[in-house]
């Protein structure tokens, strides 16, 4: 199963964690400005090295060319986090090798020549970021990475520059979205050197309550020290995330238990859905089940519902092209079908 | 005060010329005839509305006219030798060029980052070199990372990882530990299918390179595409 459909620890409030490597190539220039040619050469260097990394036989990679990928697998890996939406827009040249499991996946001439990018579910930066560091130190002993010793691993914004590393986490808020409280969490994080953003990274809203945490400094700071200072932040937001719940829900009881069943019904029944209120309803069941509504643990199906509900994942499942009209009468279709899956089990 | 060499527009621009001997001579000119007598005026760029705090640090070198000016100057004209990026190209989109404009512009770079990193030198992994247990304990000899504090219920001993000796524990996990966890992960499904249809896009695609090998007679690179080509079919059985 993959790491966006699972349920892993602190499931409640933490759907996935994700360390990301960013490295360069010496002796070439940053992707955004260099020639073609140029690009693929570099391209062609570090896929070759990186499909000659030792590992298991589910964790080998795939590698894929943008430039013959159709826009809807592209758009299907965006949604499934497995690229940035920069990279999906990219031509010859840009490529992404991901794991067969899909919890690695290595942009190649994105912002930078590598990024790569380990995902997990749950709260789980430790192994994520053992992994990103074991694949990291094979690429940098398998090519020329560009390194100096007073600015560390060099990219091509001097915002990553040092360890390259940003490790960040996706994360359901609903009680500190409905208390108003988020602007003000955003605010005092980013003085803090955090980074709040929406559910698809930078430049997104945040869509059904799921918000990405991840840390901003990334030069004069260890990976460790990085690691560490993060996820005492991340549980200290956690704790106060659980204790405005349950406040939220013994303030009146009744008027929560309304709202988590009355967004069941509609996942249930509901014969059209958009995907701006699916991501509000799945929010809605996934704060039920976090309170203990429901006997059955059933994180994992909303983990799954939410990564293939998107405009491309429907219309993948549908396996054509679909107006929005049909994409939300098909995302309704899906909807029930995968909860009564879920059901009948 | 009207300009000394139209006569007509509002003087704005003061231009005081210093020869060596003589007393400073003040003219004072409106900016179309400034600019039309060949005088720069720098103007105030528009900020740019991008989340990188160098595509705006430009803002922090803005002087007005004579003042500073030829710092500015200076600092316009400065370039990376291997990709010849301009200190100002930089300052515009955020982006550096290459590896070396670290080096080109360290001066220009080091407050910037002094201000939006913890300091301006690397203290994290050496190239090719794995993190050690040791350099986890050596964690309380760095600097303590910026902390915050969200509510007034969090005290420190919560914040305190219990996890810390475990986890030191774990990093002496094998590789081997981990690659065989990995075999029960399941492949995905959608990435097999996916992969499936991008290879024979490539194949056709270097197929296409072939051919155009072959016709401007480059047996060479046509011998190399050959033999990719076989591969990735060998793949796909």
């Amino acid at each position: 199963m993959s790491w966006y459909t699972s349920c892993g620890k602190d499931g409640d409030t933490v759907l996935s964690s994700r360390v990301r490597l960013a490295r360069n190539l010496s002796g070439y220039s940053f992707p955004h400005h260099m020639t073609e040619e140029k690009m693929i050469e570099v391209r062609d260097r570090a896929v070759s090295a990186i499909m000659s990394l030792p590992c298991a036989e589910t964790e080998k990679f795939v590698t894929l060319n943008m430039d013959l990928l159709p826009d809807a697998d592209r758009v299907a890996l965006v949604e499934k986090h497995l690229i940035s939406e920069d990279l999906a827009k990219g031509g010859p040249g840009h490529s992404v090798c991901i794991s067969k499991d899909e919890s690695v996946s290595i942009m190649v001439n994105e912002e930078d020549h590598i990024r790569i990018q380990v995902m997990d579910c749950g709260f789980s930066l430790d192994k994520a970021y053992r992994k990103a560091e074991e694949i990291a130190v094979f690429l940098e002993n398998h090519l020329q990475i560009a390194y100096s010793e007073q600015y560390g691993f060099l990219t091509a914004c001097p915002t990553n520059t040092g360890t390259g590393m940003r490790a960040s986490v996706m994360v359901h808020l609903p009680a500190l979205t409905t208390l108003g409280r988020m602007q003000a969490l955003i605010d005092g994080l980013s003085q803090a050197g955090f980074a709040v953003r929406g559910y698809l990274g930078e430049h997104s809203q945040a869509n059904g309550n799921v918000y990405q945490m991840s840390n901003q400094i990334t030069l004069g700071i260890s990976e460790t020290n990085i690691l560490l200072s993060f996820k005492r932040m991340v549980e200290e937001v956690l704790e106060l995330e659980r204790k405005l719940r349950s406040e939220l829900y013994a303030s009146n009881p009744h008027k929560i238990r309304d709202r988590v069943y009355r967004s069941y019904g509609e996942l249930l029944y509901a014969r059209m859905m958009t995907d701006v209120e699916a991501m509000k309803r799945i929010s809605d069941l996934r704060l039920g089940i976090a309170l203990g509504f429901f006997e059955e643990n059933d994180e994992e199906t909303l983990a799954r519902l939410a990564a293939f509900i998107g405009p491309a994942g429907v219309q993948k499942d549908k396996g054509e092209l679909l107006s929005i009209h049909e994409q939300e009468i098909h995302r309704a279709e899906m909807i029930r079908r995968m909860l009564s899956q879920k059901k009948s089990q | 005060m009207k300009c000394q060499r139209c006569k007509q527009r509002e003087a704005n621009v003061q231009i005081v010329q210093q020869e060596s001997g003589k007393k400073p001579q003040t003219f004072m000119l409106c900016d179309v005839c400034a600019r039309e007598l060949g005088i720069q005026i720098p103007t105030f760029p528009t900020p740019i509305k991008v989340n990188n705090p160098f595509a705006v640090m430009g803002n922090a070198f803005q002087t007005t006219f004579g003042l500073g000016a030829d710092e500015h100057q200076k600092r316009r004209v400065t370039r990376c030798i291997r990709c010849n990026l301009s200190f100002d190209e930089f300052r515009k989109t955020g982006f550096l060029g290459c590896p070396d404009c670290y080096e080109a512009f360290g001066t220009q770079l080091d407050p910037v980052l002094s201000r939006t990193q913890m300091g301006k030198k690397h203290i994290g992994r050496q190239l090719g070199v794995k993190t050690t247990r040791n350099a986890r304990k050596n964690l309380k000899n760095e600097a303590e990372p910026k902390r915050v504090q969200l509510s007034g219920t969090v005290t420190d001993s919560d914040l305190s990882d219990p996890n810390d000796n475990e986890e030191a524990n774990r990093s002496t996990e094998t590789v081997e530990d981990m690659t065989s966890k990995a075999q029960d992960k399941a492949e995905s499904k959608e990435l097999k299918a996916m992969e499936k249809s991008h290879r024979s896009m490539l194949i056709n695609q270097k197929t296409q390179e072939l051919h155009d090998a072959v016709d401007r007679e480059d047996y060479l690179t046509a011998a190399k595409l050959r033999d990719e080509i076989a591969e990735l079919k060998k793949m796909g059985e």
